[in-house]
Formats: structure tokens, sequence, C-alpha cells
């Protein structure tokens, strides 16, 4: 296809043809009416709807006539007629053309609608998987496997005497649909929610073609590189292969859940609103955290702060895709001083090369490459001769290495200083030859006749440093987001496979190897062990530690999901981490960058020590997954651009030259940026190009980069051209058909994915608004933002008027929102999570944000719209305590089940195979007679099979599930006569703090086909002292006091609180979103409307005060209250109305712990850590020294020594060495000096005595002298 | 073999419940709904539709709650 043809077209100005004057500045509210609020079943205020939209139309149409004053009238790019077409019928209603009519801030909620029911909230997850699965992987396996081997003639009677090479290939991969294999053999397929239940893994089969050739390999001698020419004596076809399972994504394209409808789904046992992006593993959810990391193939220039020995430095991480080699980094470094004896005084640059101990000139580099004259050197760094402050700057340079100015000198002496060492001259040549071509930046090619290529690519390195030694051009920033990349499950997996891949071929060769020097014949199917990938994938996903077992790599790449709120499990789902030490105290990588805005939550991240580091991404965030760079390479080359090895250096200094970039890699120079930059960008609006591709214009640098890589990260803005946003009401009101949706929007150009880099480049408008004539302050913009509230991640998306707050209140909610009970999955009654809480009843919030539509908030709400009183009332509520109205508990407020779920499995015994069956455990009903170790528990409550039946209630010390183990290794019941206990019991107990209801027994069998069994519990927990609240403010606090209701306060309405704060709660906090979302809840209670509190949107506090003034109530929400205790009425009024709370996980009965007398440790006969093993409480070091401080010696004696490990100990009064001591005997012997008297009764801590003891068995004595005349002098060594 | 469905009701009475003379506990499928018998030994594994997930019905003791 050529571009040329349509060239004068895609250069139009774009403007659509327009029916001029058609707009009329007000119109009836019916089709936009329409257009403006059908798609949601929020009922906002309808009067301020109506005023805003009267007032956007009005200044709308203003802007829409200038719009189509500047235009010429032409043909636009995309055919209007095209857009008719596909949207269907225009409304005749309509007195305005939608096709001219400008959108208003509330059309663009109808976008951002089509955008989520598009791509839903973890479109970077299933995109980068199935970018893995579908195209990575194949690539992956297709271009490492090759297997070639010659084996050495073995020369035995009667063998063939011809040598032959043995070729495998490895070709197309399949994956098949998610399989469960049954330890019978037979392979069914497989549902992710059987997987969760019987913790297997929910993966699929990959098979892989492969071919296996022979031929003559002494034949061959001439061409043994390729094998290509030869001709092939035997081939042999192996279709569909078995390689290994890989673990599927839920929801990816390979899932059996895509695509699914919420019935389908039901019947499935899963959760409708779950979106998948996580994997089952062993029955645990686990999510792939993104990993941030730098981009490669860009080259940074950074000052170093004197007194280091360079005043600049440049660096490159040279990376080839796709190659599985590590990058390759590469250093300029200009000095500060000169070396001693040298005639350059300071200001010279070397380079350090890979696998180069030491830094070479970097003239010599150039030299070496095959450019020795000075002019050509300088023609590729300064281009411009005319530059005599560059020209000065690189002077001390070329003066220090004119000493060598030959391209093969220059060699030798790289090759000196390289690794190869005692080699002589010609080796070192050929060293330094084979290091400039495939080490020294590989991204630029690899092998003979990159040179040139290279040379370009070094001179612009050098170009950079010294524009930036000049101080024209600044240093780089190393936090600046456009440089970052996020490895996502896809990169992430990619890598792994890779290793796990070469380990199966290299076993693959060598398992050929040894069978073809036997001379016997191979299959190629027993060759491949597929245990290396199934293995490799299930370890590192199941532990998260990415990489070999061996191997130190990194951890926490692979985490459990999240269940506790549904928020937090979609808040996990798009978590960024930056594998940076937590203990760098440098604060630049933790805080918030500009390039951050609308790509990374600004505040949601965790205190403390990952503070910053890790990352949430934003709600319209989306992660490039990578596309071909083949496409764009053609198009430049369409396009005339100026391939490097075309033109003479020279012409780079040219003013209208600029240079392209892509991925990193210079490949030429244009004349025309300005067509091209156009050209490209139309393109890629009407999808003619990658939507992802990436198209950055440094004007003043006289750049051109495009990016086509993956794990960039970029968000979708409208597209404004000619100051005028391109998408219009026709587009919303097309996006009312069920089959126009965001794709369309994407085809039609009116909106496009910009990633961080380009946003550099462009103008945003904030708001639609800005674009009017009166409104902003540009007139040149080019994007305009789909919603600012879109900066937001998934858990500070809940916040009403985060606007209003102080922002680390917002960030403490962010941590908040994920430990608040609610509904965490439509599905929670089927699944058997190890703990889940469940809020009965939870009410979906009177004060919503927009967002939160899209993250089903109202469906999976997680907490109640309470009565709040902020007042002071009795104390009880000093020190961020609440009062809470008894009532209301009693009534059902904030009711919830704890579920808990514990499992065992029938685990085999030794041996293989039926041995280990028949010597397995099983479960049952331990009986007395023949089980060793039974517990102190209550075995009454297990039914015949060893397991409790539901609905029974289950507490402290009963036991769950019954299991007994085969003692001795044999089998159970066959050893030993009468009387002997041939079982050990090794059943499962009830939690000592916990009781419950048993809720569900579930009995089935695991993978290796052993009994398996989860029982889940369920207690019902009422909120009493000590359990935790919050609002969505970051201000929670604990229940200090309970009163029924009628000794509460009340208001003249009889309204009575169901939640007191104390008002010191809120002016330090400045939580000032909390006082207006209890003010729009108020007004929105008293109209049965829910309160739009989404940021950055046109409510005010004016507003909504003069709503409820107008209901009849105090325009600021006090109300004046009657003391519930005296019936007084109270002299303050009282800040009353309607706050959403959440429960937050962390109750009393969870925590409740007291202990007199109790368990020790064995080791120390100290008391035990924890309440789970009814531990004592830690008297630490800064407890004890308060103590000391207080002179309060008997204490802490008694704290510290007879109440925890009191020891008594019979000392030598002679040597000071413990005595061995017989009391009911009376009788005492000093071990030591073999002394029968003098023996002393000491009491000492049992841990001091055990280090003695250990000291001891280090050959070092300590000795205790209990009389003050006696001492180290006495010791008779 | 006893039908499940009537074992269970036979059982009720006793204090420990035997679902049936021989022995055995009886499971619902986690898929078909249907009364499996499972003995000790044998595979768990609905007898009707093949499904491996089976779970435990309701205790047939007598339950009390203090309602407060």
């Amino acid at each position: 296809m050529s571009y040329e043809d349509e060239g004068d077209d895609v250069f139009g100005d774009a403007v659509p043809e327009g029916e001029a004057g058609v707009e009329e500045d007000d119109y009836g509210d019916g089709g936009g009416a329409a257009g403006g609020g059908g798609g949601y079943d929020n009922m906002d205020e309808e009067e301020e709807e109506e005023d805003e939209r009267g007032y956007e139309n009005g200044a709308a149409g203003g802007g829409g006539g200038e719009g189509l004053g500047l235009g010429e009238g032409e043909e636009e790019e995309y055919d209007p007629d095209a857009a008719y077409g596909a949207g269907g019928l225009m409304d005749d209603e309509d007195e305005l053309d939608p096709l001219e009519e400008d959108i208003s801030q509330e059309d663009a909620w109808v976008v951002i609608s089509a955008y989520f029911s598009e791509k839903g909230l973890v479109r970077q997850q299933l995109d980068s998987f199935d970018e893995f699965l579908q195209s990575t992987m194949h690539e992956l396996v297709s271009s490492a496997g090759e297997i070639k081997i010659t084996p050495e003639l073995q020369y035995m009677p009667g063998q063939d005497t011809v040598r032959r090479t043995f070729q495998i290939n490895f070709g197309q991969v399949y994956l098949a649909k998610p399989t469960a294999r049954e330890k019978d053999g037979s392979l069914t397929s497989m549902f992710p929610h059987e997987a969760r239940l019987r913790n297997l893994t929910y993966n699929s089969p990959l098979y892989c073609d492969i071919s296996c050739k022979t031929y003559e390999a002494d034949v061959g001698d001439r061409s043994q590189e390729d094998g290509e020419g030869l001709e092939a004596e035997e081939e042999r076809e192996n279709p569909k292969e078995f390689l290994g399972w890989v673990p599927i994504m839920l929801r990816s394209s390979f899932c059996v859940l895509v695509n699914r409808t919420d019935k389908e789904l039901t019947e499935l046992g899963e959760c409708i609103y779950d979106q998948g992006g996580y994997f089952v593993i062993n029955g645990s959810e686990k999510v792939l955290i993104a990993n941030e990391r730098m981009s490669t193939n860009h080259v940074y220039c950074f000052k170093k702060r004197q007194p280091s020995k360079f005043t600049w430095t440049s660096e490159i991480r040279s990376f080839v895709d796709n190659s599985g080699r590590p990058p390759s980094s590469m250093f300029l470094q200009m000095y500060a001083k000169g070396t001693q004896h040298s005639k350059v005084n300071g200001g010279h640059i070397r380079a350090q090369l890979p696998y180069i101990r030491t830094d070479v000139p970097v003239v010599l580099v150039f030299r070496a490459l095959g450019y020795t004259n000075d002019k050509a050197i300088l023609e590729h760094i300064v281009y411009d001769f005319s530059d005599t402050d560059m020209m000065e700057k690189f002077r001390p340079s070329l003066e220090e290495a004119d000493v060598i100015q030959n391209q093969v000198v220059a060699q030798d002496f790289i090759g000196k200083r390289g690794s190869a060492v005692n080699v002589g001259r010609n080796e070192r040549i050929n060293y330094a030859k084979g290091l400039l071509q495939r080490e020294f930046l590989p991204h630029v090619g690899i092998g003979a006749g990159t040179e040139a290529k290279k040379v370009f690519f070094l001179g612009y390195m050098v170009h950079k440093l010294l524009m930036c030694s000049l101080g024209r051009l600044e240093e780089d920033d190393r936090d600046h987001y456009g440089k970052k990349r996020l490895d996502l499950a896809g990169a992430l997996l990619a890598g792994l496979f890779r290793q796990l891949f070469r380990k199966l071929t290299q076993n693959v060769r060598k398992y050929l190897q040894l069978c073809l020097d036997k001379g016997t014949q191979f299959v190629v199917g027993t060759a491949i062990k597929s245990q290396f990938i199934t293995d490799g994938l299930k370890y590192s996903l199941a532990t998260g530690n990415w990489g070999d077992k061996k191997t130190a790599t990194k951890a926490g790449v692979s985490q459990v999901l999240n269940r506790l709120t549904y928020a937090s499990a979609l808040s996990h789902l798009r978590r960024l981490n930056t594998p940076l030490g937590r203990e760098g105290k440098q604060a630049k990588p933790r805080q918030l960058h500009n390039t951050h805005w609308g790509f990374i939550c600004p505040a949601e991240t965790p205190e403390g020590q990952a503070v910053g580091l890790v990352k949430n991404l934003a709600l319209m965030a989306y992660i490039s997954v990578g596309c071909s760079l083949s496409p764009i390479l053609e198009f430049l080359e369409e396009w005339a651009m100026e391939n490097l090895d075309e033109i003479a250096p020279h012409m780079i200094a040219q003013t209208n030259c600029t240079k392209v970039f892509v991925n990193g890699n210079w490949v030429g120079v244009h004349r025309d940026p300005n067509r091209l930059v156009q050209t490209l960008v139309h393109q890629r609006r009407a999808l003619d190009i990658d939507v992802e591709v990436s198209v950055v214009r440094d004007i003043k640098g006289r750049e051109l980069r495009l990016y086509t890589d993956a794990g960039r990260v970029c968000r979708p803005l409208f597209v404004v051209e000619n100051n005028r946003l391109r998408i219009r009401k026709k587009h919303i009101n097309d996006l009312h058909d069920p089959n126009y949706g965001w794709t369309n929007l994407m085809q039609q150009g009116v909106v496009e994915y910009i990633d961080t880099e380009e946003e550099e480049t462009t103008m945003v408008a904030m708001e639609p608004k800005d674009l009017e004539e009166s409104g902003g302050y540009s007139s040149t913009y080019t994007h305009c933002e789909i919603h600012p509230s879109m900066i937001l991640g998934v858990c500070a998306s809940i916040i009403p008027f985060p606007d209003h707050n102080q922002s680390p209140r917002n960030t403490y909610q962010s941590a908040m929102g994920k430990q608040a009970m609610g509904i965490y999955a439509s599905n929670y009654q089927l699944r058997m999570d190890t703990l889940a809480h469940v809020l009965h009843y939870p009410e979906k919030p009177l004060v919503t944000t927009r967002a939160m539509e899209h993250l089903h908030f109202r469906e999976l709400p997680s907490g109640f719209n309470v009565i709040v009183g902020i007042m002071v009332y009795s104390g009880y509520n000093q020190e961020d305590s609440l009062i809470m109205n008894q009532s209301a508990v009693d009534r059902g407020l904030f009711r919830s089940s704890f579920f808990r779920t514990l499992n065992d499995q029938e685990k085999a015994g030794r041996g293989m195979g039926d041995m280990a069956v028949l010597s397995a455990e099983s479960f049952e009903r331990p009986a007395r007679e023949n089980t060793a170790g039974m517990k102190h528990g209550n075995y009454d409550k297990l039914e015949e099979d060893g397991l409790v039946a539901p609905g029974t209630r289950v507490s402290g010390t009963d036991v769950l599930i019954g299991k007994t183990t085969p003692l001795g290794g044999g089998v159970a019941g066959v050893t030993g006569g009468p009387g002997h206990r041939s079982k050990k019991d090794s059943s499962t107990v009830m939690r000592s703090h916990e009781d419950g209801i048993v809720d569900r027994v579930m009995l089935t069998t695991n993978q290796e086909g052993f009994k398996f069994c989860k029982v889940r519990i369920r207690n019902v927990r009422v909120p009493q002292i000590g359990d935790k609240f919050a609002s969505r403010h970051g201000q929670k606090g604990t229940i200090g006091m309970t009163y029924r209701q009628e000794d509460m306060p009340w208001s003249i309405d009889g309204i009575v609180p169901d939640i007191i704060v104390n008002p010191h709660a809120i002016p330090s906090r400045m939580t000032i979103a909390q006082l207006i979302e209890c003010l729009l809840g108020k007004v929105g209670v008293l109209t049965g409307t829910e309160g739009d509190a989404t940021p950055f949107t046109d409510v005010t506090v004016a507003n909504v005060s003069s709503t409820l003034h107008k209901i009849g109530f105090q325009k600021h929400g006090n109300e004046v209250m009657y003391s519930g205790h005296t019936g007084r009425m109270l002299n303050t009024k009282v800040f009353l109305g309607p706050t959403f709370y959440q429960r937050l996980k962390h109750l009393v009965d969870d925590k409740i712990h007291s202990r007199s007398r109790g368990p020790v440790m064995n080791l120390t006969r100290q008391p035990m850590e924890g309440r789970g093993r009814d531990g004592g409480l830690r008297m630490g070091e800064m407890e004890r020294d308060c103590l000391i401080s207080h002179g309060c010696a008997n204490f802490l004696r008694d704290r510290l020594f007879i109440n925890s490990d009191a020891y008594r100990v019979h000392v030598c009064d002679k040597c000071g060495l413990i005595a061995v001591a017989n009391l009911r005997k009376m009788s005492f012997e000093c071990r030591g000096c073999k002394g029968k008297s003098d023996v002393s009764q000491i009491h000492v801590p049992y841990a001091c005595k055990l280090l003695f003891q250990e000291l001891m068995a280090m050959c070092i004595a300590p000795r205790m002298f209990v009389r003050a005349d006696a001492g180290a002098v006495q010791v008779q060594y | 073999m006893a039908d499940p469905v009537n074992g269970a009701a036979v059982g009720d009475e006793m204090e420990e419940e035997q679902d049936n003379p021989t022995g055995g506990v009886t499971y619902l499928c986690g898929d078909c709904g249907s009364d499996n018998l499972i003995k000790a030994k044998d595979p768990i594994q609905c007898r009707q539709c093949g499904y491996r997930i089976m779970y435990k019905k309701r205790t047939k003791r007598l339950i009390q709650f203090e309602a407060r």
C-alpha cells in the first residue's frame, strides 16, 4: 500500500465538513438528555445537571462556530458518511447537528463507561499474558530451539561408518484449553473454581511440533553452519509433542471463562464481578506484580558531583529484543582532570566498553571501528564545524588519542585491555573486532557491516555528552516516568519460560548425545522432560522467587491475591513494585513525579519502608504490550526517511534535518519532520499503525523518537484539533448502541493513547471547558483529559471529595479501604478461603463517586451509611474512639460473618507406588486403643469418616479432622500385637481462641489422588467495645463505649446517631471531605438521591448547603440535640448526618489476650510468644530501662527472672563450674575438680545456664563463684 | 445395599448417626447434588456425574442456639 496517494488528504486540516451555521445556542432536552444521562442509573440532582448542561451547550455553540470559521471545509481524513453509516441514524429531534455539537463534561462519563465496559480494570494483566501466549512463546520456542548433534563414531562391529548429523527443530506450539489430569490418567477440562477448591493448578498442556532431520555430516562440511543446503537423509515430523503444563491466567483468551455471561459464570461457581488477571496455583490465587525498571537503549547523561573523577557521564544499556541476552552497558566519561604526565588537562572523554578492564579514549573506539581520521570522527560527533564551543570541548579527547592513528593499532589497544590475557597480537585484534561487533551497542546491530551505524550512534552519545557539558542540555532525570518500563505478567513469564525452555533443550541434547553415542535409537517424546517447564513455572508462581531454585533471584514477584474486599483485590491486580533496596534512604525514587499524572495514583501507596516504591496504576492507565517494529520501519522508508547508510554526516548539521530514533536506535534522518509526525499521528489515529506506537518529537533537539516496545504506560486522551475536541455529540449518541464501543472511538480518531514520553510533547486541556475561547489559557491544545478524576487509582476512587482532603488522609484511606469488611466476591458461599470476612447486609454509599460504578462498589459495598454526630458526649470517645449505638448494633448494624477454612490431606507414606498408598495416612476417628499421641481435644464431634458434620458448634479444643499416620513406616495395623499402638494421631484441632459453627465440609481428591478435605467454620461477629471502624477519610477509631438508644442524644426529629465521633478528630487532620460527605449525604437521604462526590467537579459546599437549607434544615448541617441521659437540650449545636463507615478487620475478639501461667519454650524455658500459643507479654528492653530508671529492682527481678525462667543449679565453690547434685541422697560431686563438698545452690535464669553450657561445649569455661573471697586467683588450671 | 436416603432417615434415632449398617457416610455431589454413599477406601467420585468434589450433609444431631 502506498501512502503517497492520499498524502494531501492526510494533511488536511481535519476539520469536519460542516453544514455551517446549523448549531444553535439552545436546544430542548430531548435527545440531549438521553445522551447525557442515559448510561447511568445514577440519580444525581436533576436540576443541577440540567443547569450545567444548559451552560455547557451555550458556550459550546460558540466554540463550534469558531472552529468552523477556521476550517476551509476541506475533505476530512475520516469520512463523515462512513461514520454515519456505522453509527446508525441521526437523531431527527436534535436541533443541533450531532456531528458538530461539542460534548459536555457529563458526556465524558459515557466515554469512560465505554472504556471500562470494553477493557475492565485488569486489562494490562490480561493483554500482557495473552501477548505472551500468542506470540512471545512461539518466538521463544522457534528461535531458541535448534539442536544439532554429530555423534563421534564408535567403530563398533557392524556399525555404519558414516557420520551423521541429527538436527532437531522446534516448530509451532499449541496450547489446549485448561485441563486437569487425574491420578488415574484421565484428562478432563478444568474450571477455575474446581482448581481453587481442590488445590489444583489451573493450567493447560503445551504441545510443540518437532521435526527431526538426519543428514550426512562429512558431506556438508562446507556448509556446516547453516545445514540448509544439505539433502536430508531422513526427516521425521513429531507433531504435538508434550512440553509441559503452563498455568493460565483467569479471563485471558485461553481461559474457559472468557466471554461468558453472568448466568454461565454463576453456574460455574464464579463471581460475576471477578475480572481475572491472576493464576490459580495449587488452589491459591496468585497475582504477578508488575516490576518497574529503567528503559533500555536510551542514552542518559548525568552530571557527577565533584570531587568525582568525572564531570559528566553518559550511559546506555543496550538490549536486543527477544535475544535472551542480558543488556550490555556502555559508559562515556568526561574526566575532570588529566592524568599525570599527560599533555591533556582534563575534559577528555573515555569510553567504558563491556569486557574491557579500563576505559579507553573514545576517539580510539572510532578508530577501531574504521574511522581513523579526525575529520571523519568530528563529523560524527560535532556535526556542525562552525560550532567552535563544541569543537573546543572535544579537543582534549582528540589530543589524547593522537598517538594512535591507525585502525589496527586502536583495535590492539582495546584488545590488550580485554579479558583475554597472554595472547598473540592477531588474537587480540580479532578479539577486539569481535567485541566491537557483538558486545558493543548490540541493539544497533550484531555482526559485520554495522560499524557505520555504530559510529553514528557512538557519535550521537558523545554529542549528547558534549551538549550537556556545554550546558545546552539538562541532565537526564532518572525518575522521569517516560524512561520507565513495567514488566508485567507476560514479560516476567517470558523471561522465566526462556530460561526453562533452554534448560529443557539442553537436557534433550544431553539425552540424545547419550543415545547416539550408545548407538541406540531415540524417541523425541521421551527425550523431552516436561517437568522442567511444569515445575519451573509452578515453583516460581507459587513462591514468588522468580528464576531458578538454586540461584538467588528476586522474591515477591508473585503474591497471594488479597481477597479481603473486592476493592482490595482489584487494587492488588493493578500494583507496581520498584525493585529498589527498601533501605535506600534517598527520597527521589519515592517521591511523586510530575510525569506520574494520570498513570500512577497519587494517593495510593503504603506507609513505611515501601512508601513510594510500591505504586498503583491510575484507573485509565494502560500498559503497552509491544508491537511489531517492521511496519514502522517500512513506513519511514516509504516516507522518505534517509537511512544512516545513505547520508553524509555533515548533513545532520543542517537545520531541517531531524534524527529519527526507533526504540532508542538511530535509524536515519528526515528533512520534513512536521509532515512525518503529522502523518504518523494521523495513521495511528486511523489504526493504520498500532495505537500503542508513541511518537515523540523533540523540536529543540531535532529528534523524532518512536517507541513500539512493551511496558510503556499509556492513557487515553480526547484528541483536540484546532482547539476543538474531535469527539462530538454524535459519538456519544452512538455509544448507546451496544455494538459501538471504545474501539470504534479509537478508530474514529477521537481518542488516542498517549504514553508517558509522548505526553511531554502534548498540550492537554483539563476539561472541555478550557477549549472554549474564554476558558483555559492556551489556544494550542492538542489533547483534553477525559476526566481529571481518572488520575486516581482503585482505592482512592472510593473516597468522596478527595480533592477536599489533606493528601496523607487519602493515602491512609487508600490503605484502610483494603482492610474494610464487605462482600469480597459474589460467590463467597462457594469459596473455601482460609480467612474471610463478610459484612451482613452492606449498604451502597449515599455519597458516591462516578468511578465507583466501574469498581462495582455499589454491588459489593463494604460498609454502612450510619448517622454520625460529631460531638463530645460522656467522654468515651476520646483519642480516636467512638461511641456506638447499642440498639442499632442489636438491630444488626455492622454485623459480620467470619469464615476460616482448615484443610488436611491424607499424605503419602514412605515407599513408592502402591506402598506409598498403602502406608498413607487415613481420615478416621482415632481410637485410643491403637493410636499414640492423641491430643487433649474432644474427638466426639467426629463422624465415622473422621470429619465433623456441618452445623456442629465447635470451639477451642474440638477436633475437626481426625487423621492417623501409620507408625514405623509399615502398613497400618499389620505390625505389633494387641495393645500395640500402630498409628499416630495427626488430627487437626480448632484454634484455641476461636469457636464457631461448621459451615461446610468438602471432601475430594487432590492431584496425587489422595483424599483431601476442607472444613469451613463460620462465626458471627457482633460489634463490641474495641472493634475498629473508619470513615472513608483516614479517620479510624475503635468503639470506646456503646449506649442504648435511650441514652444517646436525639435531635428534634428524633434522629439518634449510630456513631458519635470526637470533634478533636477533625481540625488537625483537615478531612474536610468527611464533613462535605456528611452534608451531601444528609441532602441525599432527605431527597432520596445519591450524592455525587466525584473530585474535580462543580459540586460546591455552597450548593449543597443551600439545597439542605431549602429542605428545611440548618444549612451547615448543625442540629439542636438533647441529652439522652438528662433530656436537657445540649448547649452546642451538633453536626449530624449520614456518613459511610467501614468496619475494619481488626476485631478485639481476635486480639484479646492475657496469661498468668502457661506454656514455655522448650529451649530456653521462657514463656512462649504470641497469642496463638497462649504466650506471655514481652518485657522488652525499653520497658526494662523504665523499671531500672524507677529503681524497681525487685519488680524487675520478678518480671525478668522469677516469672520467666528461674532455674536452680549447683556450683562448686572451688572451681566455679556446675556440680552434680542429688538432693534426695544429699550427695554432691564436682566433675571438674573431683570435689565432693563445698557445693552451693544458686538460682540463675535457665537461659543463663543454657549459655554457660553452650560455652562449655565450645571449650570456654564460665565459672560462677559464690564467695567474695573466691575468684580467679584461686583457680588452678 | 441400603438406599442412602432411607438409611439416613433410619439413622436419625441413633446417638451417632450410622447411615447404614455396612458403614460409610453419605455425601452430596458438588455438581449434580445427588447422594453418594462412600466408604473409607472408596474413590471420591460421584456415581451419577463423575464429579470429584463431595460435601458432607448437615449434622443430624440436635442443635440448640441461645437466642440473645
